[in-house]
């Protein structure tokens, strides 16, 4: 599947459109959770339902067009020295000293974990990267 | 089961020992991991040998997990060497898992990076180090990512133990053109696994519950000392 990635742009492109992101790992995962959703479902079965299956296969990296961060976040993540965040296809993107560490949440933005990551981020209201860290990978 | 030790331990009994250390139960998760340290500095003596020269950048990519003691091991051998231009280092974080349960469903996708940035005047020899080698899920995940950004001539595959077979199914994963860079390092090959995945003697069972790190969870959610320790000894213009 890595080789199909890597060798077939077709088959990369089409994945890319369904996919979060557009890095080789997160393509592969989205692809054996589509995979995995279309060998165990009944003949005929619609795409939203095909969709919804996947998602429930963590992680998958389905794009999502919903959930975004709320106020008291955006303050939080905007105060740290050399971090930078952004919101991809309903994924939260993150980045430290122009990409020395980087990641992203493997959750969407409308998921109950991010609700968590949320409420932990306000909880623990990290005024640098060291203490945010531990949050990104909470 | 069967162990084969490769002609790098065949007559090494200092390294038979530490891979008997590492298969032994009663070994505790301190003493397992100072014996990961020195199997590190016996595969960077191995490292020194294959490839040094000042003109060298030795990129050593790791696992969260193996970072404060194999990897490190390595690093540390390989820098008070003095005989590479540089030594960089690469740490991930891969979130493992079966999808709908199945082993061949298996994915390793990258939750966090560190990654320091190249020197850009060296020739460099990238490393992919782990504890163990089997299904080569998680190399394979982490070797695409940094060949997708960097573009080494040489890409050394090492880990103290490997289950056999496991380059064919990494080499399966990769074009020629990549393949034809790998060099394997390895003391040992078993040839079997246990119900739940494990290598026998492999490692003596899951190495993150053997070095004391918890579950894939608990071990996801460290920061090892050499990160924090070389982050912030680096001077990058932001």
């Amino acid at each position: 599947l890595n080789r199909l990635i890597r060798e077939n742009d077709r088959f990369k492109t089409a994945i890319s459109y369904l996919c979060a992101f557009d890095e080789d790992d997160k393509l592969e995962a989205t692809t054996l959770a589509l995979l995995g959703a279309w060998i165990t479902s009944e003949k005929g079965v619609a795409i939203s339902s095909l969709l919804n299956q996947a998602r429930k296969n963590a992680p998958s990296f389905l794009r999502d067009e919903k959930g975004e961060l709320n106020q008291k976040c955006v303050n939080i993540l905007e105060s740290i020295p050399d971090f930078n965040y952004w919101i991809e296809k309903g994924f939260l993107r993150w980045s430290y000293r122009n990409g020395l560490d980087s990641g992203v949440l493997s959750y969407g933005c409308s998921t109950p974990q991010f609700a968590k990551f949320q409420k932990i981020l306000i909880r623990q209201n990290p005024c640098q990267y060291d203490d945010l860290e531990g949050v990104l990978l909470s | 089961m069967t162990r084969i030790y490769t002609a790098y331990a065949e007559n090494d009994e200092v390294i038979k020992g530490f891979l008997n250390q590492l298969i032994d139960d009663s070994t505790f998760p301190e003493d397992y991991r100072k014996v990961n340290n020195q199997l590190g500095h016996c595969l960077g003596q191995l490292l020194i040998n294959q490839y040094s020269g000042e003109n060298i950048e030795l990129y050593i990519a790791c696992t969260v997990e193996d970072a404060d003691f194999l990897a490190k091991g390595i690093i540390d051998v390989a820098e008070s060497s003095g005989k590479f231009g540089t030594v960089k280092l690469a740490c991930f974080w891969n979130e493992r898992v079966n999808l709908w349960g199945q082993p061949e469903m298996s994915v390793a996708p990258i939750k966090k990076r560190y990654r320091e940035p190249s020197s850009g005047e060296c020739d460099q020899v990238l490393v992919i180090v782990k504890s163990i080698i089997s299904s080569a899920c998680v190399v394979k995940t982490n070797l695409t990512n940094l060949i997708n950004e960097m573009n080494p001539q040489r890409i050394a595959i090492v880990a103290p133990v490997m289950l056999e077979g496991a380059e064919e199914k990494l080499e399966q994963e990769f074009e020629s053109t990549i393949v034809q860079r790998f060099e394997y390092y390895a003391y040992a090959k078993d040839d079997q696994k246990d119900d739940i995945g494990n290598v026998l003697p492999g490692i003596g069972g899951n190495v993150y519950e053997r070095l004391g790190l918890g579950s894939q969870d608990e071990k996801n959610k460290r920061i090892p000392d050499i990160v924090k320790r070389r982050r912030s000894s680096l001077n990058l213009v932001v």
